[in-house]
């Protein structure tokens, strides 16, 4: 027995060290951070991937990816990374979540990426999300996914003869036909906290698009603010038309609701398109969208950036890697199966574009004012806190005067490095 | 043969009831695993797939390959190394009493008590100085540290139980510290070995933290890791992520059956 | 006898001398940090003394955390403890199948923790999930409950699942403690005409100790890392009714960049154990007369 032991654990520990030592460092090499981890998503940036090596053949793309969004764990990972020395060539981030990096003089700017060409083809507003109070660029976008639309099963529509609202007292029509027929009208998610903070959002882009920008430059700062509560006040209704289960399932779960028919509305970004294909659902004959009164000229910018930490061990392969991703044929790459834009103006849409994504893009070039989503526009602690607040104030408690009141202080307290200007065409 | 006597057949229907408690959560699993991308959005967790599908097992399987590799290597080292050096301590705080032993054991315990954050940007920075970050080699060394005061703890109060005669005997007939452990101690430390290695196998493979932060690249990556990643993190891809777990649990399982073997009458060897 | 001694020394005492210095060095720090005001991506080392401990002691969400933390604690690991202690005696009735059934058992053990969140999440869940549904089926509807959508019975769902989780491992535990008590002591007893219900009191039970001392340490340790189950199943919701202190710290360190408040909470959470297990570990071998 002790034989055994010693010999397996003398192959192991071997081997343990060998493994270890493999993994020697190879000429041109890319080091890059992403959350794009499976299915759809793990398609779309190895189709970018794919553009860059087609331009580069001999380098070596090492892809370590990080499952669970923009939010913690990536965010983890890369401050402990950045403190210890070790930061990647390149990550993927929310654009304000560069602020502290860049506050830290942990990222270098990138002004030859944007070129005169790269500038006319991405709009203004992108533009700006990968800009820091510098007027430096820091970053560049890929792929660009619209925020806050309502998506809805057009049979249940029609079922109970109903139209897309274009006033609030039409929505809340709707929702009460629904309830009063037994079926919930609008599917929820949340038992991972986001999907109520979700609507919330877009509620405060309901109140318009001023409004808005005080909201994301943190102006809102009196607890009985009308468009605050006014805000909150509809997201406690939304509530009586919500799954009851909703504490339970997870965002894709109660899109299954809508794909199912069981549930009316979802109220989500366009990740939700790739559910509602997969479950073999049509646009638009299985399903539609439309935008909640107050947000029918604003499109909802969420978009993902990589930038080039300072300390990176090959920033010239990732300089690379940032002017490839900026050229027409990887956004329209990488958009593609992933059900995003591309950030370029200038992308030809080929076929693998589903109807959806060319009926968003046409949307994008043609509406009036654009907006940063929030995850996208104000600080990461801001928005943690933010979810808290809805999730214990309104989720549980149902009261939006002492939501109001936390998030006004929130907004007080919360330092805003960026202010935002969302004038038109902003 | 023990002469107690409950009715045969309640402790049989218990111990069933039990079984079905255990497998019960672990239906929607395996029923998930069987469903194409379509069934899983359009029916629930509890329902059966209409139309299994292998797919998600293939698929997740090749994602998971090199990851189950690493993890082996990764398992089989920091058990080997973390249980041999646990052993040894713990031979020594139990049998030999030194001044301040009773105080570096329980300094040793404490150890299993320290939340694992504390450790880790100081540990990043520790490896990446050391030149180790984004190898799997980090991770090996983590893991044998790591495991020692976990191992110390279970050697020494399970060797708590032989009697100090054995030593004593030995000590007699001459036989130094090294000794008494090779030709006592050893023998009796199966079951000892078995424990700590259950819990060591266990937290080395369900390890996510480490194993997300200090390797780097798809080719280092251990088990849990790529287990996160098959969830994909804005798509719902459930049944690839089930059909990983099955795989994953897999080499654990075995592991568990080989060594549970050892949990036998005779083998504790009084 | 001297040479023996100093292989032992210099295997043994390079080890635990970087153990000790992983975990305590880097505990040092830590708990250096605690005293700074290191908040946002910039380390900042300002000492300001116990600030940060004192907010956390005003924080109402710390003594929510602790509260829940101390739930799960009291349940879980009494409670795994007894469920292996039961398992253990009724598998070493001389049972066909034994192996089977603690391979079964050990099933949960082998799944990784973000797994078994998933799965007793899509149990829990009211209107699909596993559990609402049986008790539908068994004529039991009137059980039928909000589970973890519930913020009364969240943690005890929580802790429930938990102790499924370990129930296997303490059946091993308690099973060898069982096999390794002499035959020859059982059998003076049952001579002597003792009826089953005392020889397992008087006789194996106590005997059992280091199967005690052993489980209790150890599920003592998973019951304050439960934190990667937490996240999974319920994200500490709803609202924060199922936060727990590592939920908590993990939240402000990184959700909120609070790096020294986050470290004092590490601190914190390592006195509450230590609170815990050491006059545990002080009372078993006190006795002793260690």
């Amino acid at each position: 027995m002790k034989k055994v032991a010693v010999g397996t654990f003398l192959v192991l520990f071997c081997g343990g060290l060998a493994l270890a030592g493999l993994g020697q460092e190879k000429p041109s090499i890319l080091e890059i951070y992403h959350w794009w981890t499976s299915g759809s998503e793990k398609a779309a940036i190895e189709a970018a991937i794919d553009v860059f090596l087609s331009k580069y053949p001999d380098v070596t793309v090492i892809q370590s990816p990080v499952a669970g969004g923009g939010g913690i764990t990536m965010r983890q990972v890369i401050h402990t990374l950045m403190l210890a020395g070790e930061a990647p060539d390149s990550f993927q981030s929310y654009p304000f979540g560069l602020v502290p990096y860049w506050q830290a003089g942990m990222l270098q700017p990138i002004d030859e990426v944007w070129t005169e060409e790269v500038r006319a083809n991405i709009p203004d507003v992108v533009e700006d999300m990968c800009k820091m109070p510098d007027g430096h660029y820091y970053a560049v976008p890929l792929g660009i996914q619209q925020a806050g639309v309502v998506f809805y099963n057009k049979h249940v529509f029609e079922k109970y003869g109903l139209q897309e609202p274009r006033t609030w007292e039409e929505f809340w029509q709707i929702c009460e036909t629904l309830k009063a027929n037994g079926v919930d009208a609008i599917a929820l998610g949340d038992r991972n906290a986001w999907p109520l903070t979700y609507i919330f959002r877009t509620l405060v882009a309901a109140e318009g698009i001023e409004y808005y920008e005080a909201f994301i430059n943190g102006q809102i700062t009196a607890p009985n603010d009308a468009g605050l509560l006014d805000a909150l006040n509809k997201l406690n209704r939304m509530l009586d038309y919500v799954n009851s289960d909703h504490a339970a399932l997870t965002w894709d779960q109660a899109v299954a609701l809508v794909a199912k028919g069981e549930a009316a509305m979802n109220i989500m970004g366009e990740c939700a398109v790739g559910e509602l294909l997969i479950a073999g659902l049509d646009y638009p004959e299985d399903f539609d969208v439309f935008f909640l009164p107050g947000t029918e000229d604003i499109y909802g910018v969420s978009l993902d950036v990589f930038c080039l930490p300072k300390g990176a061990k090959h920033p010239e392969t990732a300089l690379k890697w940032l002017k490839v991703l900026v050229t027409p044929e990887a956004q329209a790459a990488f958009a593609a199966p992933k059900g995003f834009i591309p950030a370029r103006t200038d992308a030809v849409l080929g076929p693998e574009f589903s109807d959806y994504q060319r009926a968003s893009m046409e949307r994008f070039k043609s509406v009036k004012y654009y907006r940063p989503g929030m995850w996208s526009g104000t600080p990461p602690a801001f928005m943690t806190q933010l979810t808290d607040i809805i999730a214990d104030k309104i989720g549980l408690q149902r009261n939006p005067a002492a939501a109001a009141a936390a998030i006004a202080e929130l907004q007080a307290s919360t330092e805003w490095p960026i202010t935002w200007d969302l004038g038109p065409k902003g | 043969m023990r002469r107690v006597r409950p009715t045969r057949i309640l402790v049989y229907l218990f111990l069933l009831a039990v079984s079905g408690w255990i497998l019960l959560p672990l239906w929607s699993g395996v029923v998930t695993a069987l469903k194409s991308s379509q069934e899983v959005v359009l029916s629930t967790p509890l329902t059966p797939p209409a139309r299994p599908t292998l797919e998600p097992l293939k698929e997740a399987l090749d994602y998971l390959k090199r990851p189950l590799l690493n993890s082996l290597v990764l398992v089989g080292a920091g058990t080997m190394v973390s249980c041999f050096f646990g052993s040894i301590l713990g031979y020594l705080f139990s049998k030999y009493r030194f001044r301040g032993s009773n105080l570096l054991f329980l300094l040793v315990v404490i150890c299993l008590y320290i939340p694992p954050q504390v450790q880790l940007i100081p540990m990043t920075q520790f490896v990446s100085k050391v030149g180790l970050y984004g190898k799997l080699g980090a991770l090996v060394l983590l893991y044998m540290f790591f495991g020692i005061p976990m191992c110390t703890f279970v050697f020494k109060t399970l060797y708590e139980e032989i009697p100090e005669s054995y030593i004593k005997a030995a000590q007699v007939d001459g036989a130094g510290i090294w000794t008494i452990y090779r030709r006592v101690i050893l023998p009796l430390s199966v079951i000892p070995f078995v424990i700590a290695a259950l819990l060591q196998v266990t937290i080395i493979w369900n390890d996510y933290l480490w194993g997300l932060v200090l390797t780097r690249g798809m080719d280092n990556m251990p088990v849990t890791v790529a287990l996160a990643n098959l969830k994909g993190s804005f798509v719902g891809a459930w049944n690839l992520q089930m059909a990983g777990s099955i795989w994953v649990a897999l080499p654990t399982l075995v592991i568990f059956i080989f060594l549970g073997k050892y949990i036998v009458r005779g083998y504790a060897g009084l | 006898m001297a040479k023996e001694k100093l292989i032992v020394g210099l295997l043994v005492l390079p080890a635990l001398v970087s153990t000790l210095f992983f975990f305590y060095g880097f505990s040092g720090w830590n708990l250096y940090v605690s005293f700074t005001n290191w908040e946002g991506f910039v380390p900042s080392y300002r000492l300001v003394g116990l600030a940060n401990y004192v907010s956390l002691f005003r924080d109402p969400l710390f003594w929510t955390s602790l509260k829940n933390n101390l739930i799960l604690i009291a349940i879980f690991v009494p409670g795994t403890m007894l469920v292996g202690l039961v398992l253990a005696i009724l598998l070493d009735q001389e049972v066909r199948g034994e192996g089977a059934f603690r391979t079964i058992y050990l099933l949960p053990f082998s799944l990784s923790f973000v797994v078994t969140a998933t799965l007793w999440a899509w149990m829990y869940s009211p209107r699909v999930g596993t559990i609402n549904f049986l008790l539908d089926k068994l004529g039991l509807g009137f059980l039928k409950s909000g589970w973890i959508t519930d913020p009364n019975l969240v943690m005890y769902c929580i802790t429930a699942a938990l102790i499924w989780q370990f129930a296997g491992y303490s059946t091993v535990i308690f099973l060898a403690g069982l096999r390794s008590i002499p035959e020859s002591h059982i059998k003076a007893a049952q001579v002597d005409g003792a009826s089953s219900y005392t020889i397992y009191r008087r006789i194996i039970v106590p005997q059992l100790k280091a199967s005690f001392v052993t489980s209790f340490i150890i599920f003592m340790c998973f019951a304050l890392k439960a934190f990667d189950f937490v996240w999974v199943l319920t994200r500490g919701g709803p609202g924060y009714s199922s936060h727990i202190l590592g939920v908590t710290m993990y939240k402000e360190t990184f959700g909120l960049e609070k790096y020294a408040y986050g470290a004092a909470y590490a601190t914190v959470i390592l006195i509450v154990s230590l609170v815990i297990v050491v006059p545990f570990l002080y009372r078993v071998y006190a006795k002793e007369g260690r």
